[in-house]
């Protein structure tokens, strides 16, 4: 293998494989990032078995070949490199030196033929979804993830799909997201229900970040796979998925309530947030009760003090007293864009539902907390 | 260790044990889990791994073994067969952090090792048919550590399939027991070791023979003796301080200082199986041998004697271990006489338990010659 490239570029793809190289396998491999190269550029793969994300550098290649470099190391040579053109060239010994105006590296390599296979999406069903639409229903989802392993199948998304919606949930079984899209699949026998790990779509999420086009997503029995459509960088990620059934989630939703409160999302957030100071040593419980025109939002702590917030609110219902935990609140709060928000309840203890006003995409459902 | 067979084919005896798994892998009629018992170098870990490559090989033979060929047996004879966990003690005991993350993990602890079962267990596998589990001793698990398996033991994904290693079924818990099929392994018959000793690792005929004789029916321990010419050499010292102790010609030597002599003869850099996977004894100041070569100077000691009460018990010489060694130990069984040489041989085998329970090695052999000179 022997190319010429830029600094920048090759940083670029090496940073953006790095996320998916394995901080704990117990093979040395996955500590390293896999290139080839071929035609008009080098193409950079690293995985740790769970994820794999594969990317193109631009790079004049003289001779092609495989090799593979540290992960980490590669990382913080190129990152305090000069920003000029670098050459690349491997041996026999699979070491492979990087050559940069007056500096010279020669990293140690293993043998490229060890490096794993990305696995192929078997049995796959593709559509595509805009880059952005994407990136918004990971991140109006994903913070809902349960972070506990002993339900591993709660620490993915679940990407639904049964040919005209394309819906992601997620859950801790204390709350729980629901956003949905349009899209259109041809020939759809059975409705895909996939759960992507909460890592990977962290990463997609970084990966469609600055992309502006179509992502082409294919779900198949064991793995998925996202690619951005005429992306220069031909970015890919593929991903396990999680083995089991995730929980009937439409049977918690409410279909109904009897109050309902409106009220203007950046408001709420910013009381909620001031009030939740004082809530940090009472688990975070903050009181909201009707009053008239206003939401009281209280919080009391025997060791901090007390809070009292009032924002004002259109009430449809009775009056209603209720706890929730101000965290909760401020993490679907972040992610509505809408002005304003509906809190919808029927009793104290029964679980209430979040969502933008005039948007019906996107649905929170929080278990209240005990009022004392 | 010998490079692990990766087909039962190469194994030596088991064949019960091999017909069962065979089958298994054949009809596709897996357990969730299996629980080889035995004693050490019996050929459980060797017939574990066998299975494990057989289990995830992507085209198994219609024996039931693997292909060889296919990417799963490339990886797996590689070593590196990324759906095939093993997971070993960390500092004698296997702990609930090894399987799940987050409880307790010491910071030491290397990230590979970390939560083994909990991150992998709920990916379908991609290399191969099966993800397996190998606990390579699980009668080191915690109490929390062997409950923690409890349920993933009952309802594990279809894919997974966990094979623990212990060597007697009442060393792991009642609950994991009756959660796992179980295969008991018998030891392997002399001549069939002897002969697989000298076919398939071109040991001398008369060399395979005792190796065979002494290794008591594990092939493991026959293979290690094979391989290493020092271990015969402790071997006939042993039977040399055997004779000298049963027929009182140690002269004035005292009982303490033949004790030390076991002992420094046990030292020698002898690899067990016993020890090939538990760290060095601490605090030696080189006299004190590993606790799992004590444990093969002990059954030298004993082979000895059980020599000896053979012949004064009038058994033929056909079925003596110490070949070669008859007139010292005719005459240690004519001065002796049988029951003398039973008290001998129980003291021995008591002995010997203690080791194995962990007692003070310095003070177990001097207690071990105090009663044979007595």
């Amino acid at each position: 293998m022997k190319i010429t490239t830029t600094r920048k570029d090759l940083l670029e793809g090496v940073q953006t494989v790095a996320h998916a190289v394995s901080g704990r396998s117990s093979l040395p491999i996955l500590q390293h990032i896999h290139l080839s190269a071929e035609g008009d550029g080098l193409k950079l793969t690293a995985s740790d078995l769970e994820i794999g994300i594969e990317c193109f550098v631009p790079a004049t290649v003289e001779m092609p070949g495989e090799a593979t470099l540290p992960a980490r190391l590669t990382q913080e040579v190129l990152s305090s490199l000069p920003d000029a053109d670098v050459k690349m060239s491997d041996d026999a010994t699979h070491s492979v030196q990087i050559t940069c105006e007056r500096s010279e590296y020669k990293l140690l390599g293993l043998s490229p033929s060890e490096y794993p296979t990305l696995p192929e999406v078997s049995d796959a069903t593709s559509f595509t979804v805009p880059a952005d639409t994407l990136k918004e229903m990971i991140k109006q989802t994903i913070f809902a993830v349960s972070t506990e392993e002993t339900r591993a199948i709660l620490t993915g998304v679940l990407v639904e799909c049964d040919g005209v919606t394309l819906r992601m949930v997620a859950t801790d079984t204390h709350r729980l997201t629901v956003r949905s899209h349009p899209v259109s699949v041809n020939a759809l026998e059975t409705p895909i229900a996939a759960v992507v790990p909460a890592r990977a779509m962290n990463e997609l999420g970084r990966i469609v970040g600055d992309y502006e086009g179509e992502v082409e997503v294919q779900i198949g029995r064991n793995q998925a796979s996202f690619r951005p459509v005429d992306d220069p960088r031909r970015t890919f990620l593929i991903t396990r998925l999680i083995d089991g059934q995730f929980p009937a989630y439409q049977r918690v939703i409410p279909t109904t309530y009897t109050k309902r409160l409106t009220l203007a999302t950046e408001e709420f957030l910013r009381a909620v947030r001031r009030a939740s100071l004082v809530a940090r040593d009472v688990s975070n419980r903050l009181i909201f009760s009707t009053n008239g025109e206003y939401l009281i939002i209280e919080a009391e702590s025997g060791q901090s003090g007390k809070a009292h917030e009032e924002v004002e609110v259109v009430r449809e219902g009775d009056d209603i007293t209720v706890a929730f935990n101000a965290r909760y609140l401020i993490d679907v709060l972040n992610v509505i864009d809408s002005e304003g928000v509906h809190l919808e309840l029927t009793e104290p203890l029964r679980p209430a539902v979040i969502r933008p006003v005039e948007q019906d995409n996107y649905l929170c459902v929080l278990m209240p907390m005990a009022l004392t | 260790m010998a490079e692990v067979p990766h087909c039962f084919n190469d194994i030596v005896g088991h064949r019960g044990a091999i017909r069962l798994l065979r089958r298994a892998v054949v009809s596709g009629s897996v357990a969730h889990a299996y629980l080889f018992t035995g004693q050490a170098g019996v050929g459980k870990f060797t017939l574990a791994h066998a299975f494990a490559a057989a289990l995830t090989c992507l085209q198994p033979t219609p024996d039931g073994d693997p292909c060889g060929d296919c990417s799963s047996c490339r990886r797996f004879a590689q070593g590196a067969h990324p759906e095939v966990h093993l997971i070993a003690p960390y500092s004698e005991q296997t702990l609930i952090w090894q399987l799940w993350e987050g409880h307790n993990t010491p910071r030491e602890a290397k990230p590979h090792q970390v939560g083994v079962i909990g991150r992998t267990i709920n990916f379908a596998p991609t290399f191969g048919r099966r993800v397996v589990y190998i606990l390579t001793r699980a009668e080191t698990l915690t109490e929390p550590a062997a409950n923690s398996l409890l349920k993933t033991l009952e309802e594990p994904p279809p894919y997974a399939v966990f094979l623990l290693l212990a060597p007697m079924l009442e060393d792991v818990l009642e609950t994991i027991r009756s959660r796992c099929q179980w295969v008991p392994l018998q030891a392997v018959g002399v001549e069939e070791m002897a002969q697989w000793l000298e076919q398939r690792h071109g040991v001398s005929a008369d060399m395979a023979l005792r190796c065979a004789l002494i290794s008591q029916g594990c092939p493991g321990r026959a293979w290690s003796l094979a391989t290493q010419p020092q271990a015969l050499k402790l071997w006939d010292a042993l039977a040399d301080l055997a004779y000298q102790i049963a027929t009182g010609r140690h002269g004035q030597a005292p009982a303490l200082h033949l004790a030390e002599q076991l002992r420094t003869l046990a030292s020698t850099d002898i690899t067990t199986a016993e020890d090939a996977d538990a760290p060095a004894e601490a605090g030696g100041k080189g006299k004190t041998p590993k606790r799992g070569a004590l444990l093969l100077a002990m059954d030298a000691l004993g082979a000895w004697f059980r020599d000896a009460l053979w012949l004064s018990c009038g058994g033929g010489a056909q079925s003596i271990v110490y070949r070669g060694d008859e007139a010292r130990l005719q005459e240690a069984a004519s001065r002796l006489g049988t029951a003398r040489l039973m008290h001998a041989l129980n003291a021995i085998l008591e002995v010997r338990r203690a080791v194995e329970g962990n007692a003070n090695i310095p003070l177990a052999t001097e207690v071990l010659i105090l009663r044979l000179l007595g």
